[in-house]
């Protein structure tokens, strides 16, 4: 028992010195830029899996949290001046009262009619942005000001603090994740999943649990977005509230690995390194990026349907089947 | 309080025209097993499912240990203390076999620990250890009726409603079944048991219910149900002894 937390403790260590280390190996704005959007949509994912993954409630909306938590940091600072600190926990739960309406009126749905309705009420909500002048309408908000503490404020000019800050926050969400995962609430919504009417029948209030989970799942994905407005310090709905970035969110734990604790990191790591990369060198073609980022993605989610994180699992399976039909003609 | 557990007064149910239940009155004892049977279509089903709350009554009232639990839904009946099964297995196919059955054992808290040892002692109670680490999908039937009492079970129940969990069972799994039964009345769980074998009801039950379309038959003593005219004609006397 003892030798084994010793190990655990090794694999910490492990861990934290390649954490830390990565962004000084690589040690350009680009690689840091990619670091840095890697942990966002790490964020996302996690955020989206406990109502799409664990609950299973496929929802195609998540964009209106994320830029509620974006909005909310930069419309508190032009506002009030408060510190990115404090704003974007109350982005987190003003995140969780617009989930909490939302939820209350389209979680009654399922299948495709959540995942639609869901879309329509983020492409209303990107509607009612655009056309709010209050918050810069289609201009967007711009946030940076060198006046200002960084700090404070949350405005570094050293593009590796925002990836160790952003480290840290994807590290914190991923041990209460980790934690979360062994309780009771993701049982109950694991079995909603499964079949919400064995679940209803053993006691679970599906209704209640949907509900939390989806404004659980809400208010990490503001806090995502609120990371993200620190650090490219500009937004527009264009930029944040389409379908597209929606739909990415999905992407990003279904590629990993729906309903897993890993999985919204693993997906976040490759499809963020794929998107950015192809979007650089492939600038020049017109759209290539696109179709050739399109492409991976499909392959992945045909030949990989339960996401990349069981591929370790696939090969173990592969081997054994492989050993068992050597074996078998010797008997 | 009372000597009864369930006290059903003028259940009724109508689905758009049809009237699936009506005017159904009777009691269970505390400690008692009720055998339910009546042709297919007779209305069984439905009845559980008032009684468990997946739907509501049209009319009518159900009393469940001196509470009005008339208009309560599932979770909630569940929570006071009904347990209930399905006719065709509703397993949580997303969960491992003793997954499944914890899920019932966090009925009634959140300690983990506590849940997992209660969710083993039912696995082991209901026969099902061999299987417990096995994904619920690839169970065979008998195997995903036998879960099905076990989730029920682990829910901690003072009255289990079973639906049918014999039909399709072999007449050695049929045995084993019947023992469970009885194992679980004997820790005083009331039991309501819906059965087309003749055999098994007669020799389980302590009083036998008879719906015919949606309507009381007969109630009684298994011998005075078997002795009674109107069953004889409408059920017994087709020739459906076993199914
Ligand atoms: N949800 C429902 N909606 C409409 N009709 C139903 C529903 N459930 C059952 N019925 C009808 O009610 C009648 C009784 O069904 P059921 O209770 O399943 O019978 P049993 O279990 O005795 O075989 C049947 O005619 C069935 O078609
Ligand atoms: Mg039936």
């Amino acid at each position: 028992m003892k030798k084994l937390s010793y190990k655990k403790l090794l694999l910490c260590a492990g861990i934290l010195v390649i954490l830390i280390v990565l962004p000084l190996i690589f040690n350009t704005a680009f690689s840091h830029h990619i670091m840095t959007m890697m942990c966002i949509w790490a964020l996302l994912g996690m955020g989206w899996n406990f109502i799409g993954g664990y609950a299973g409630q496929i929802s195609n909306g998540h964009a209106i949290y994320y830029a509620f938590g974006a909005y909310t940091n930069a419309m508190l600072l032009q506002w009030f001046n408060l510190s990115p600190w404090i704003a974007m926990w109350i982005g987190c739960l003003l995140s969780a009262g617009i989930a909490f309406l939302i939820g209350k009126g389209l979680l009654r749905f399922r299948g495709h009619v959540f995942a639609i309705a869901t879309m329509a009420v983020a492409e209303c909500v990107r509607l009612i942005f655009i056309n709010t002048k209050a918050i810069g309408g289609a201009t967007g908000v711009y946030i940076f000001n060198a006046e200002l503490d960084p700090a404070l404020y949350m405005q570094f000019t050293d593009t590796k603090t925002y990836v160790y800050l952003y480290m840290a926050f994807v590290v914190a969400v991923l041990l209460f994740v980790r934690w979360l995962n062994t309780t009771k609430f993701c049982y109950y919504l694991r079995a909603i999943n499964g079949n919400e009417t064995a679940a209803e029948s053993a006691g679970i209030n599906a209704a209640n649990y949907k509900l939390w989970a989806y404004m659980l799942s809400a208010a990490i994905v503001s806090l995502a977005g609120s990371l993200y407005m620190q650090f490219m310090r500009y937004t527009d709905p264009s930029m944040i509230l389409t379908s597209n970035i929606s739909m990415m969110i999905v992407l990003v734990t279904v590629m990993g690995g729906v309903g897993t604790v890993y999985g919204p990191l693993i997906g976040a790591i490759v499809l963020t390194y794929i998107s950015e990369y192809t979007r650089v060198y492939l600038s020049h073609y017109n759209g290539l990026d696109m179709v050739i980022y399109g492409v991976l993605v499909i392959l992945i989610v045909l030949f990989i349907p339960d996401g990349l994180i069981s591929i370790p699992g696939r090969i173990r399976k592969h081997r054994e089947h492989k050993a068992a039909v050597k074996e078998a003609p010797a008997k | 309080m009372s000597n009864y557990i369930l006290q059903v007064n003028d259940a009724t149910k109508k689905f758009s025209g049809l009237m699936a239940n009506e005017g159904i009155t009777f009691d269970v004892g505390v400690g008692e097993i009720l055998g339910l049977v009546g042709p297919n279509g007779a209305g069984k089903t439905t009845l559980f499912n008032s009684l468990s709350g997946v739907h509501q009554l049209t009319r009518g009232t159900i009393t469940f240990d001196g509470q009005d639990i008339t208009k309560l839904s599932s979770h909630q009946i569940c929570k006071l203390g009904i347990g209930r099964t399905f006719q065709i297995p509703q397993a949580i196919v997303t969960l491992s076999v003793e997954e499944n059955v914890l899920i019932g054992a966090l009925c009634h808290t959140n300690n983990m620990k506590v849940a997992r040892k209660h969710a083993h002692e039912t696995i082991e109670f209901c026969g099902l250890a061999a299987l417990a680490d096995k994904p619920a999908a690839i169970l065979n039937v008998a195997q995903k009726k036998r879960l099905e009492i076990a989730r029920a079970y682990a829910t901690d129940p003072k009255l289990l409603l079973l639906d049918e969990t014999m039909a399709g069972l072999t007449a050695t799994e049929r045995v084993e079944s019947i023992q469970l039964i009885r194992e679980i009345n004997n820790q005083g769980v009331s039991i309501v048991m819906i059965e087309h074998n003749m055999d098994v009801v007669m020799s389980v039950s302590n009083r036998v219910l008879v719906l015919d379309a949606g309507k009381v038959l007969a109630l009684g003593s298994p011998e005075e149900v078997t002795s009674n005219e109107a069953v004889i004609n409408a059920y017994l006397g087709g020739g459906k002894k076993d199914a």
